[in-house]
């Protein structure tokens, strides 16, 4: 039976420290919940997908994640299915979320990209 | 010691996976042709099928062991291989009436159970993995895709119904449990198709996902289906070599799109694709 053991350091990263550096925080939340996503749908494809976005440079930085190319990546890789797991991302992302939760409408690219683009300028 | 990548051509991948598949049906469905005027040519029919979908099979499990039965696709692919699992135990005992005790397999048999208990594990396959393939689908092609397959189920059923009921009064209780498993068929593949279908028309946009051999496999299995519901009726006067060719396309299709999975999606080699 398969047992993932390449979660790529995500494990390691600290819970969110509210007040202190708050865009890196819910990076890492965003990091988290993307990373939940993907290993929903089987551990070998969580491997597969992170191995693809290390190689692409996409996930080299744990705390600071591009999700344009993020996206841009996912649906090179798995089509349609990059819709799927940005949504399920987003619905786990707003969960835990602790900002203003008013991002308003679009798609979770948008919105994620609002989320964090708000946040640097304020 | 950090592990070798290999670089991955995908449209090369692709051009040999297709040559490959191309090359196996030809292969498969040559020898069919070749033994279609014998007197004992059902005898080649059923091994051949059965060795075709047992290549299915062995590949589904193999799948399986690689990846376990966790996460959307792990229940999934579970899903196919206990159906396809039971596709195959049909074929083998349709085979065992045919070759074995050398006369024609009842109707309906042990075979009808495990072919239309083999929809539940494939159903689940489908519908689940819609969720991820059918995405971005608009609902025109979503609402045409269905009313085209409701169109056409209504004037198959009908047709069905028509030949399958004798005239007004004589219909027996012995009618009944042959028609509503003579039925059950195209009803079932009428729901696979919906799914499908959508999938392939979303199909082709990803690296590690841009073949639908699986689904283009269901769809195939429906049309086998569909021939044979035509054959019963004498459409075809009973020659089921198209019908068995169609079978075979279809198993080996499904039995490529799984080779395609286990190779790239979960493959667990370090690959670097290229478009």
């Amino acid at each position: 039976m398969y047992r993932n053991t390449n979660s790529e350091g995500i494990d390691k990263l600290e819970e969110p420290n509210q007040g202190k550096n708050n865009s890196s925080s819910n990076q890492i939340l965003l990091r988290k919940a993307l990373d939940e996503t993907i290993l929903s749908l089987g551990g070998p494809i969580h491997k597969t997908i992170t191995w693809h976005m290390n190689n692409r440079g996409v996930f080299s930085e744990a705390a600071k994640i591009d999700i344009s190319a993020f996206y841009s990546n996912l649906k090179e890789l798995v089509g349609p299915g990059a819709d799927m797991i940005m949504e399920e991302a987003w619905q786990k992302l707003k969960k835990r979320y602790k900002g203003s939760s008013d991002l308003g409408s679009g798609n979770p690219i948008d919105r994620m990209i609002r989320m964090f683009g708000s946040e640097e300028s304020a | 010691m950090e592990k070798q990548h290999v670089e991955v051509n995908v449209a090369k991948e692709r051009r040999k996976y297709i040559s490959g598949l191309i090359i196996a049906v030809a292969a498969v469905n040559g020898l069919i042709a070749l033994v279609m005027g014998s007197d004992v040519n059902f005898v080649y029919y059923d091994i051949v099928r059965i060795g075709t979908i047992a290549s299915a099979v062995v590949l589904s499990f193999a799948i399986i062991a690689r990846q376990g039965t966790a996460g959307l696709f792990g229940r999934a692919y579970t899903a196919l291989a206990i159906g396809l699992g039971m596709w195959l135990v049909a074929e083998s005992t349709w085979g065992y009436y045919e070759i074995i005790l050398g006369e024609e397999s009842p109707f309906p048999s042990i075979a009808d159970a495990f072919w239309l208990g083999a929809y539940g594990g494939l159903l689940y396959y489908v519908f689940s993995l819609y969720k991820f393939f059918g995405r971005g689908m608009r609902s025109y092609a979503i609402i045409g895709v269905i009313a085209a397959i409701a169109i056409f189920s209504y004037f198959y059923m009908q047709s069905l119904v028509s030949a399958l009921v004798p005239p007004d009064g004589e219909a027996g209780d012995e009618v009944v449990l042959p028609l509503a498993i003579t039925m059950a068929y195209p009803v079932l593949d009428f729901i696979l198709f919906i799914p499908a279908i959508l999938i392939v028309f979303n199909s082709g946009k990803g690296q590690l996902t841009s073949i639908p051999w699986i689904f283009v496999s269901f769809i195939l299995t429906g049309i086998a289906d569909i021939l044979l519901g035509y054959t019963l009726l004498g459409g075809f006067e009973n020659d089921v070599t198209i019908v068995t060719m169609l079978y075979n396309s279809a198993y080996l299709c499904m039995a490529a799109g799984l080779i395609w999975y286990l190779r790239f999606f979960i493959s667990g080699q370090r690959q670097i694709l290229k478009s």
